[in-house]
């Protein structure tokens, strides 16, 4: 766990403007075509953010190494298949990803916890709110846990990974009106399991800046 | 606009602030609130990155499973290949249909016989392809070469007299290309088996002797015949590369290593291709036109506890009949026929001899009964690799032509002109 470095509050570069989806689509193209140098670069571009999603899904450092490993590997067998037609390459690649621990969970009984997510925050170097932070973070896992599959992903998707509407809906196969119902029921879903789990308004004082 | 998710979406987008939203639908104030703190609590969830190392490794085996994949891939890169004569897709489809195993029992094995004009034929050459670039080990591959060679021979033989010289010249540029992988093969094989070389030597001696035999009876077509020797001539040389190797390896040639200790003069002077020397071909064709012992193999094959006297030359002048000119020529494939055991080849020149002796003698049963016999014997010299196939059949069938010239002597009947006069 101790390699798990975590950025506490810190963003992975999406690929918002449009050079950026250009030099994507060129290096998809060229991988879908066989090179292996450009696939390369598309996963030194995702690792992380495949990486940091696998986390917490399984909520296991070995788990997520390995995964994201298959993830990329999968990704290479399918890019062949994958038609870049407009849609992300990131929404195309998550489906991989999730479908890659599904299918993980699906041959071998979860053991996983989430000492480990709580334990590398605690190794972060700031004490200020420490207890705070790890109370409501390890209060909040669990219950992001709780959700159902789709609320789950709409949250990681979201605020875990930072994509916005359009890349989700291309991601999760809906449109973006359903995806903002989606994301209003996982908000509400995931207070209500927090508010049985004792988790109210009364943790406000410590997050007071935002 | 004013449904709870579409206000909470403006303000975690940034478009609405959280009193914007609440002055809106004062009715959500705790809700809203309730959902924007959590969604604020979720961003600010830390991010977890990879090991490094990990990071640096895991793309270091993806670049490694890359490679091997496309090596895997490459595997099927002939596939791919456009195919003469074929729409590019069609051979695509029919190879990989044929090769991927489905269907295709039916079809590959109508392709497999098919010849050069056939339409299935670039879908054969497409299958032979995709089985060469299977073929994993040295030695499996100068045996799916040795194949092709085969089958190149087969197809020369079957319609070298119906083929333009365009495509009779890619036939045989073909052939020679098998022959030459064939050779490169079993010449840096570092310890080929000797069975490989056995296989090698026999057949493609009998791919010789066959070209020979079409090179013979194309003396019409000067430019197909021209073809047919240069071919054989590669043949020639090829079954004496082998034969060195054969002896380095301290085993003794097989059976007859005729061609190997006297190979045809041209063969020694042909490279190992397919070059138009002219003076070189023309001399092998009038060898291959008049086959006759050379000296060499002549006094090898002279035993001298039962050496028949050679037919041709005890009885060439007087009475010569066009049956006498059968056992004649008979003979004389048989004395020159390739990879034939010794005792096998002095046996079946002694049927002949004997043959010829009675029919001239006018015992018409007693030369039928030799006649079978040398067909038996030769029957059992295949069964005990003491003679190919090959040359087993074609003096099979000139002494199936000797017994029923025998059996009906009726002129004109098969093509004899003139009847023996002791009958």
């Amino acid at each position: 766990m101790l390699e798990a470095m975590a950025l506490r509050g810190a963003k992975f570069a999406v690929p918002a403007n449009e050079e950026k989806a250009d030099r994507i689509g060129d290096l998809v193209a060229r991988a879908s075509h066989g090179s292996g140098e450009a696939f390369g670069q598309l996963y030194q571009l995702y690792v992380d953010r495949i990486y940091n999603y696998i986390y917490y899904k399984t909520g296991h450092s070995v788990d997520a190494e390995d995964l994201t490993e298959q993830v990329f590997i999968k990704a290479w067998e399918a890019i062949r298949r994958f038609r870049f037609e407009g849609k992300p390459f990131a929404a195309w690649l998550f489906k991989v990803a999730r479908n890659v621990v599904i299918d993980h969970y699906r041959t071998r009984k979860s053991n996983s916890d989430l000492s480990e997510v709580i334990s590398a925050i605690a190794h972060e170097g700031d004490p200020e709110d420490f207890a705070q932070r790890r109370a409501t973070a390890q209060l909040l896992m669990s219950a992001i846990r709780r959700l159902t599959d789709e609320q789950q992903q709409v949250i990681l998707l979201k605020f875990i990974d930072g994509m916005d509407n359009t890349e989700i809906s291309a991601t999760m196969g809906k449109k973006e009106g359903a995806i903002r119902a989606l994301q209003y029921r996982a908000l509400l879903a995931l207070q209500r399991i927090l508010q049985d789990e004792r988790y109210g308004l009364e943790r406000r004082p410590a997050r007071a800046t935002s | 606009m004013s449904e709870p998710e579409e206000i909470l979406e403006q303000v975690l987008s940034g478009e609405l602030t959280r009193q914007e939203a609440i002055e809106r639908r004062p009715d959500l104030k705790d809700t809203l609130t309730l959902l924007t703190d959590l969604a604020d609590d979720l961003q600010a969830l830390p991010r977890y990155k990879p090991d490094p190392e990990f990071r640096h490794r895991a793309r270091m085996r993806l670049l490694q499973h890359i490679q091997e994949s496309k090596r895997r891939r490459r595997w099927w890169e002939p596939v791919f290949e456009p195919i003469h004569g074929l729409p590019g897709w069609a051979s695509r489809v029919s190879a990989v249909v044929i090769a991927g195993g489905g269907l295709t029992f039916g079809v590959s094995y109508a392709s497999a016989s098919a010849l050069p004009d056939d339409r299935l034929y670039p879908v054969k050459r497409a299958v032979e392809q995709v089985q060469v670039a299977m073929a994993t080990s040295d030695e499996a591959k100068a045996i799916t070469y040795l194949d092709l060679a085969d089958r190149r021979a087969a197809e020369i033989a079957a319609t070298a007299p119906d083929l333009d010289e365009i495509r009779l010249d890619r036939l045989t540029n073909d052939y020679g290309a098998a022959l030459l992988k064939v050779s490169a093969a079993v010449q840096t094989l570092p310890d080929p088996s000797a069975a490989l070389l056995d296989k090698v030597q026999a057949r493609v001696a009998s791919q010789a002797t066959e070209l020979e035999a079409r090179a013979v009876n194309s003396a019409g077509r000067p430019a197909v015949q021209d073809k047919l020797v240069q071919a054989e001539v590669v043949a020639s040389n090829v079954v004496d590369r082998v034969s060195l190797v054969a002896e380095k390896k301290g085993k003794p040639g097989p059976r007859d290593v005729q061609l190997a200790v006297n190979p045809p003069a041209a063969a020694t002077a042909a490279a190992a291709s397919l070059p138009t020397p002219r003076a070189s071909a023309s001399a092998a064709a009038s060898a291959a036109a008049n086959p006759s012992p050379a000296p060499s193999s002549a006094t090898q094959y002279a035993n001298p506890g039962a050496a028949p006297a050679p037919p041709s030359s005890s009885a060439p002048s007087a009475g010569t009949t066009a049956l006498d000119t059968l056992f004649d020529r008979l003979w004389n494939e048989v004395s020159a026929a390739p990879f034939m055991g010794q005792r096998v080849r002095t046996q079946l020149e002694v049927d002949v001899a004997n043959a010829k002796q009675a029919a001239r003698a006018g015992k018409s049963e007693a030369a039928i009964a030799d006649m079978n016999a040398f067909v038996s014997q030769l029957q059992a010299a295949v069964t005990a690799h003491q003679a190919t196939q090959y040359t087993a059949n074609r003096l099979t069938a000139q002494a199936k032509a000797i017994i029923s010239a025998l059996q009906s002597p009726a002129p004109g009947g098969y093509g004899l002109r003139t009847l023996p006069p002791q009958r």
